[in-house]
């Protein structure tokens, strides 16, 4: 779109977030087959207009109160229409959506805010709430999640007790096959459940997972236990717990990473409520548009493993260098997410912007197969969306022809860096001689 | 007559917490806590990498995430018998300190902020003594002005017509035990949603330093990744420049809004409602030498008994031990404590009554009971004020002073559930504090010295390590062995452990039970001043974890009874 266009469009918008600017009629866009919704585009376009016609009239009262919702709410938390502006085409462009969605993305949230919601904590540590009611910005994503159609959250819901509880039972009768449910932590079965019981009667966790599960209009598994078992199913398993998918038969959508970045839950959630279905997912349950990329094609100390300029141990001069992790048994090579460049806490910093190597949280049994942590681990057995491979075959597949595997290249890389060292004089050591030096002092 | 109420689950914390109260009258005369999860954190730690313990650790709880992962490292440190460059140590300092002043942040407004504040109240509030009320204690009130005020309110009520009232909706709105005025509902309100722009600054230095809040990556084994940072002046800069909107945000909306609340509570404090336990037990953090030496913690370390605060006892960690009688484990004599590190776990679950009550006096909770010297210790924010009070700290005893002068209130006051709010308020002031000249000496260390990781060799035979660290809720203790450089044995007790702990073999209640007994309750279907008083220690339950089987390694099967 060209830049006079996008100033039309601006204008128009600045009165009406949800308007659709007139140039969109005549819309061009390549539709993005994955989706699979239809073929055509103007199809595509005239269903969602229809689907969210429909919710907007379920769920709003008239033509004001849909108009003033989402305004009032963000008002409330200090966000302004601009704001929310700039945020409806992020998620527009995240979500891999031309930009003629943009007011149908805004609508979509908007009617998020109405659409019933149940989060329910099953073994977890609360971080992915704390991700999210805590240090993500009140963006519009967290408002909306947070704040708003929140009918039954524990962390931060005002009643306690038999008040709590009937929230939650009564969205799941009332508001059947519409609520979203989003479930965070692992969901203990041994003991038939009852290492995690919630609520007078005791209920297991189990159990309220697999009942508020039966109901519900989509299901979210969010962080690595909700999606895999994460840490309580990591060796030996002590409760034997599993992940959501494994309870329901229901299809979950699992948001993997420790802990999960808020925008791809929202992404995911403004997704369905345009077309009434989950995202295409890869063969883990994770939605293509954020967990297609992998860490290490898309970090920006990628530049530094071409080179052979690794971080050879904690604090040496490539540390302070910001030289490639791999050595210190960064995971990047190995893991799919949208972190480096989404980021964490405001885009202020993710695993290896703060010299530590990504531990692949956003993959199934991580804490088994991606450790030790801190040491490149090339027999480790991995799970990668497609296949199952040992880092070191998996190395060979990914760099092909064009260059040796992963850990072939690192020593390579080392042993010409030795070989180089020692052709020059004694005096000239090589860099990681000199930073053992300078750790000594 | 005797009725018995059951609150599960307790929302508004981390976790997953019930409490059982049997009421005579409107009144408590006893109460059950019972955490309800079990994850077995401890058990999956063994056999893994030591330089891996604290990024398994942290992952026992989502709010003090930092906490652990320090602890966890200063136990493989210690076993090592090594200690970071100087960097590193204040590097981890900013981390722990932000951590702790954005968990007080949140728990004031977010998660206890409604036990104290009525929001439908505050719709009926006078936006022009609302201002009065917000330059009571302070002469610069965080975003306070008639048009903030009258714009909140017409928000809230905004919010209040559109009936979605999301978090707020079925809460106790209306209780008599609401004490506030309607101006104070509304400037605190205020601040409530002010906060929610603050919290994540903390939140933000974190991923500074360590990558990302929660579950940051960068406190390695002697050392700290995130050097590059440190030795980056815009980095730093992004600090500093931070800090000084907490510390705005603590002096000037934090600890007025509490001396506001403290105004209209105090009653409650004279009574001692809430007080509970007599003893308290803080472990101290924020090493100021390189050396880490306990002596000179910015938290300090000790014990004090029977609420005497003429005299501060040294903590002896041979003294702490962990019984079973009342939890849903067993030992081969429960009569007798165990020290965590010959720590013995063995779970046996045997169910709740049929009417899904806790059996109290049989096995209730998933937690077991630390006792220190056989007593039953509160731990947090509170003790570690006592610690330092009695021990002579000038700035807590100041800040201390200040607060109970203007609140008119005695030292005993301290000693309730308004207290222990106004310690943990005092104490964010004091690390709020000490942000700002840490990130400066660290600036001006790392321009001549850019060390930032100690080297070490893993040996081969046995060895042990103890952390003893302060997590923003209380005293936290990680130990650990290692054999062959793997782990073998690892124990955690966790603040929580200590303060929702069940009874022990002598029948002594833990810190939630003993300090909910005398609790009236103004609507008997409405745990309002439960709430109230549980959530003052700012429970963490997902930390309350526990299990290990250190010989076997197995994972056995249980049946219900």
């Amino acid at each position: 779109m060209g830049d006079g266009k996008k100033k039309d469009a601006a204008k128009n918008e600045n009165d009406n977030p949800f308007s659709t600017p007139e140039e969109d009629n005549n819309f061009n866009f390549k539709w993005d087959p994955l989706r699979n919704i239809a073929d055509d585009p103007n199809e595509v376009l005239k269903r969602v207009d229809e689907r969210l016609d429909g919710l907007e009239k379920e769920c709003f009262n008239n033509k004001k109160d849909k108009n003033n919702n989402l305004e009032n709410i963000f008002s409330l938390h200090g966000v302004t229409r601009r704001d929310f502006l700039k945020w409806s085409s992020f998620l527009t462009s995240a979500l891999m959506l031309p930009y003629i969605f943009r007011p149908r993305v805004a609508r979509a949230a908007n009617i998020l805010t109405r659409t019933p919601f149940i989060w329910l904590d099953m073994a977890d540590c609360m971080g992915n709430t704390e991700a999210f009611i805590r240090t993500a910005h009140p963006t519009p994503a967290e408002i909306i999640l947070n704040y708003v159609s929140v009918n039954y959250m524990e962390s931060i819901m005002a009643p306690a007790g038999y008040q709590a509880e009937a929230r939650r039972i009564e969205t799941v009768k009332k508001d059947k096959g519409k609520y979203i449910l989003v479930v965070e932590g692992a969901i203990p079965t041994g003991l038939n459940g009852k290492f995690l019981t919630i609520g007078a009667k005791g209920d297991s966790g189990l159990k309220i997972a697999k009942e508020t599960s039966k109901n519900a209009g989509i299901i979210i598994a969010i962080g690595n236990c909700a999606s895999y078992g994460g840490i309580p199913a990591a060796r030996p398993n002590p409760t034997s717990a599993v992940g959501l998918s494994s309870v329901t038969n229901r299809q979950v959508i699992n948001i993997p990473a420790c802990p999960a970045n808020p925008v791809n839950v929202v992404g995911t959630l403004v997704e369905y409520i345009l077309v009434g279905k989950a995202p295409q997912l890869d063969s883990l349950g994770r939605p293509l548009w954020a967990y297609s990329g992998r860490l290490h094609d898309n970090c920006y100390r990628r530049g530094h493993f071409e080179a052979g300029e690794y971080v050879r141990h904690w604090g040496d001069d490539g540390a302070k260098k910001q030289y490639c992790l791999y050595m210190m048994g960064c995971k990047g090579p190995f893991t799919w997410n949208n972190c480096t460049t989404v980021e964490y806490n405001q885009d202020i910093s993710f695993p290896m912007r703060a010299g530590h190597g990504c531990i692949g949280c956003s993959q199934p049994a991580f804490w088994d197969r991606m450790t030790p942590f801190e040491k490149p681990n090339a027999d480790a057995k991995i799970i990668l969306p497609m296949v199952e491979a040992t880092a070191d075959e998996f190395g060979m597949a990914l760099f092909g022809a064009a260059g040796a595997g992963i850990a072939a290249h690192a020593i390579y890389t080392g042993v010409k860096k030795k070989r180089e060292s020692k052709k020059t004089s004694e005096k000239k050591k090589s860099d990681s001689d000199k930073n053992d030096d300078n750790n000594d002092k | 007559m005797a009725t018995k109420i059951i609150v599960d689950p307790i929302t508004r914390i981390e976790g997953h917490l019930r409490i059982e109260a049997i009421l005579n009258g409107n009144e408590i005369t006893e109460a059950y806590s019972s955490g309800t999860l079990f994850r077995g954190i401890e058990l999956i730690l063994n056999g893994r990498a030591p330089e891996d313990a604290g990024l398994f650790a942290q992952r026992i709880c989502g709010v003090c995430t930092y906490a652990h992962y320090e602890a966890a490292t200063w136990a493989v440190e210690n076993a090592l018998g090594i200690h970071p460059p100087k960097n590193a140590r204040i590097a981890r300092n900013i981390l722990k300190g932000a951590q702790m002043v954005q968990d007080h942040l949140v728990h004031f407004y977010q998660l206890a902020g409604l036990d104290w504040v009525d929001i439908v109240s505050a719709l009926k509030a006078d936006p022009k003594k609302t201002m009065d009320l917000a330059y009571a204690y302070t002469k610069t009130p965080y975003n306070a002005s008639l048009a903030r005020f009258e714009e909140v309110k017409a928000r809230l009520n905004n919010f209040v017509k559109s009936g979605q009232l999301g978090p707020f909706a079925g809460g106790y709105w209306g209780n008599p035990s609401y004490k506030l005025p309607p101006e104070g509902n509304l400037l605190i309100a205020s601040h409530y949603l002010d906060n929610l722009n603050i919290l994540r600054i903390p939140a933000q230095i974190i991923a500074i330093l360590g990558a990302k809040d929660p579950h940051p990556q960068t406190c390695v084994v002697g050392g700290i990744s995130s050097i590059a940072d440190i030795i980056n002046p815009q980095r730093m800069d992004d600090i500093l420049f931070r800090i000084n909107k907490i510390t705005d945000f603590v002096n000037n909306a934090y600890i007025p809004d509490l001396l506001t609340a403290a105004q209209f509570y105090k009653e409650e404090a004279l009574q001692g409602i809430g007080g509970g336990l007599k003893n308290y037990l803080a472990y101290g953090a924020f090493p100021q030498t390189d050396d880490e030496s306990p002596d000179n913690y910015y938290l300090m370390r000790g014990v004090i008994l029977g609420r005497d605060l003429s005299k501060v006892h040294n903590l002896d960690e041979k003294k702490i031990t962990e019984f079973v009688t009342h939890s849903w484990y067993k030992y081969p004599n429960e009569k007798i404590g165990l020290n965590p590190s010959v720590g013995i776990t063995d779970p046996d679950y045997t169910g709740l009554n049929k009417d899904g009550s806790l059996k109290e006096d049989e096995k209730y909770s998933w937690l077991k009971s630390p006792r220190y010297e056989n007593k039953a210790m509160e731990v947090g924010p509170l003790a570690r004020t006592l610690v330092a009070y009695a021990k002579g700290n000038k700035t807590i005893k100041s800040l201390v002073d200040y607060v109970l002068k203007t609140a008119g209130l005695p030292v005993t006051a301290l000693f309730s559930t308004l207290g222990r709010t106004a310690a943990r308020g005092i104490e964010a002031k004091y690390v709020a504090d000490a942000l700002e000249p840490w990130t400066l000496e660290l600036i001006k260390n790392a321009a001549v010295d850019q060390t930032s990781w100690t080297k070490y060799d893993m040996p081969s035979k046995e060895i042990t390590g103890i952390g003893l660290d302060e997590a923003p809720r209380g005293a936290l203790g990680h130990w650990v062995r290692i054999k062959n450089k793997q782990i073998t044995h690892y124990q955690i007790v966790v603040p929580s452990t200590w303060n929702a702990s069940p009874r022990d073999a002598f029948n002594n209640p833990g810190a939630y039970e003993a300090s909910l007994v005398g609790v009236k309750l103004a609507n008997a279907s409405e745990p309002l001043e439960i709430l109230r008083t549980v959530h003052s220690f700012d429970p963490c339950l997902a930390c309350a974890v526990h299990i290990i089987d250190p010989k076997t390694n197995e994972i056995k099967k249980y049946k219900i009874c």
